[in-house]
């Protein structure tokens, strides 16, 4: 890759929309390369203020336990003294005996040979037992982040069945009314596990809404409906939840319903808004 | 002479100390900077496990490769989020390889994620949580579209210009924008806010 050519990349490059092989590409010359690397610089201090702006959490000790066990594993083969060394001690204080006498020549060299087999079995027995060390503290490590991983799995596996539980509930409340079309509606954010339904009357220029897993709000505040069309945004009145989280509304537009295009929740003052001001919890396009 | 702390070195002087294979000065690196990469990880990710596997496995990469940094490349911090937006995005691109919409023989995903242009949402003009929407809302929203998709979504330059049915070199060109608006509304405020937990 040339300079030209990373020029072209540096949008793609600061926001991290490069597949992997930009990305190298990207990498291996950013290594060489000072002035790309110079104008770079301005766009990744803004990504950093970037990541410091989404809501900040602390980190469990866990993680720092397990980064450090790696590290400590990692340092140990090089705190050990080498074969190489060792021999080369060895045989600059035997090597002088050697040249003087055949016998005590040929003793020696029985001698380098004894001690050199011993040397190289003690070598491979720390070797593995260095290699045993390392897996084991592995081993931990992924145990430990296995664990974590498994009980979030649990939790949202809870959260699941009872999401569709409450789908279920919805389901039912559907099948009382005599619709003319229905439009499911995701939660936002947070309310992630909100879900809502709004069935359209055949008949009349209204539609009823079904919310679950809402939590209800304090008395100073309630949930506003928005009916969205052709880019403006109608109120679609006002509703409360209750204890379990479960909401329902009759909602009459004065746009006829067949050209409302998207519907959307957010959270306003008790006596609602006139367009949208708070937080966003649920919405569906219909 | 004093003697300086691990905790009052320059994160460059760290950096070179890491190089030495120094096991205190990651120590002193991760106190100050695990936070915010296991928050940014957790924001793209949402899973407490992977955020700490993310969390683990960037500073560990800064132990082993802590003598690819350059100066030249700019600040360390901008070296170490890179590496950490990296690793999170390759976990949110595995993840969507892998992902599948039904579950329990109920359809969760309701519909195609059109994480483009949302009436609603571009209708949203406040929100009270904090800086990250304060600073995307000063955006466009065909700005904020590409900068959520890339940045926290994972998408590619042509997932997102197939998405946003754009020419890449529109997308390109609200990147550009949406960097420029960035600089000017994320100011220092945002770092010490995070370090003060306001």
């Amino acid at each position: 890759m040339d300079c030209k050519e990373a020029e072209n990349l540096y949008e793609f490059y600061i926001l991290g929309a490069l597949d992997s092989e930009g990305r190298d590409l990207m990498d291996s010359h950013l290594e060489t390369c000072d002035a790309c690397n110079e104008r770079l610089q301005q766009g990744g201090e803004t990504m950093v203020r970037l990541a410091y702006a989404v809501p900040q959490l602390a980190v469990s000790e866990r993680v720092q336990q397990a980064l450090f066990s790696r590290v400590d594993a990692d340092l140990q083969p090089s705190r050990r003294v080498g074969l190489g060394t060792r021999l080369a001690i060895l045989w600059k204080g035997t090597g002088r005996t050697l040249a003087t006498s055949p016998g005590v020549a040929a003793a020696s060299v029985l001698l380098v040979a004894l001690v050199f087999g011993g040397l190289w079995f003690d070598s491979r027995m720390n070797l593995v037992s260095t290699e045993n060390e390392a897996l084991r503290v592995r081993l931990e490590s992924v145990n430990q982040s296995l664990s974590a991983r498994l009980e979030s799995v649990i939790e949202r596996d809870t959260e699941l069945v009872q999401m569709v539980a409450a789908q279920q509930d919805l389901a039912y409340e559907a099948l009382r009314f005599n619709t003319q079309s229905v439009s499911l509606l995701r939660g936002q954010g947070t309310m992630w596990k909100a879900r809502g339904m709004m069935m359209v009357s055949p008949s009349e220029p209204r539609a009823v809404l079904l919310t679950v897993n809402l939590p209800p709000l304090p008395d100073d505040k309630a949930y506003q409906v928005w009916l969205i069309s052709g880019g403006r945004v109608y109120d679609g009145g006002l509703f409360k939840v209750d204890s379990t989280g479960f909401g329902k509304a009759v909602i009459i537009s004065d746009v006829p319903f067949s050209e409302i295009e998207a519907l959307g929740i957010t959270v306003e003052p008790a006596g609602g808004s006139h367009g949208p001001t708070g937080a966003n919890v649920l919405k569906g396009d219909l | 002479m004093p003697v300086v702390t691990y905790e009052e070195k320059e994160d460059d002087q760290l950096v070179t100390l890491i190089v030495e294979s120094d096991r205190a000065a990651l120590e002193a690196l991760y106190g100050r900077y695990s936070a915010p990469i296991f928050s940014l990880a957790m924001n793209m990710l949402r899973d407490q496990g992977a955020e700490e596997e993310v969390t683990q496995d960037v500073f560990f990469n800064v132990w082993r490769r802590a003598s690819s940094y350059r100066e030249q490349r700019g600040k360390v911090t901008s070296w170490l989020f890179s590496i950490a937006h990296h690793r999170s995005i390759d976990e949110v691109r595995r993840r969507r390889r892998q992902q599948t919409h039904v579950q329990f023989g109920v359809d969760l995903s309701n519909k195609p994620s059109t994480d483009g242009v949302d009436p609603v949402e571009y209708a949203t003009s406040q929100s009270d949580r904090g800086h990250l929407d304060r600073g995307l809302s000063r955006l466009r929203p065909e700005q904020r579209d590409v900068v959520v998709l890339a940045y926290f979504k994972g998408l590619t330059h042509t997932e997102i210009a197939k998405q946003l049915d754009q020419p890449l070199r529109m997308v390109k060109t609200r990147m550009r924008l949406a960097l420029r608006k960035m600089r000017e509304v994320l100011g220092p405020e945002v770092w010490e806010s995070a370090e003060h937990g306001l």
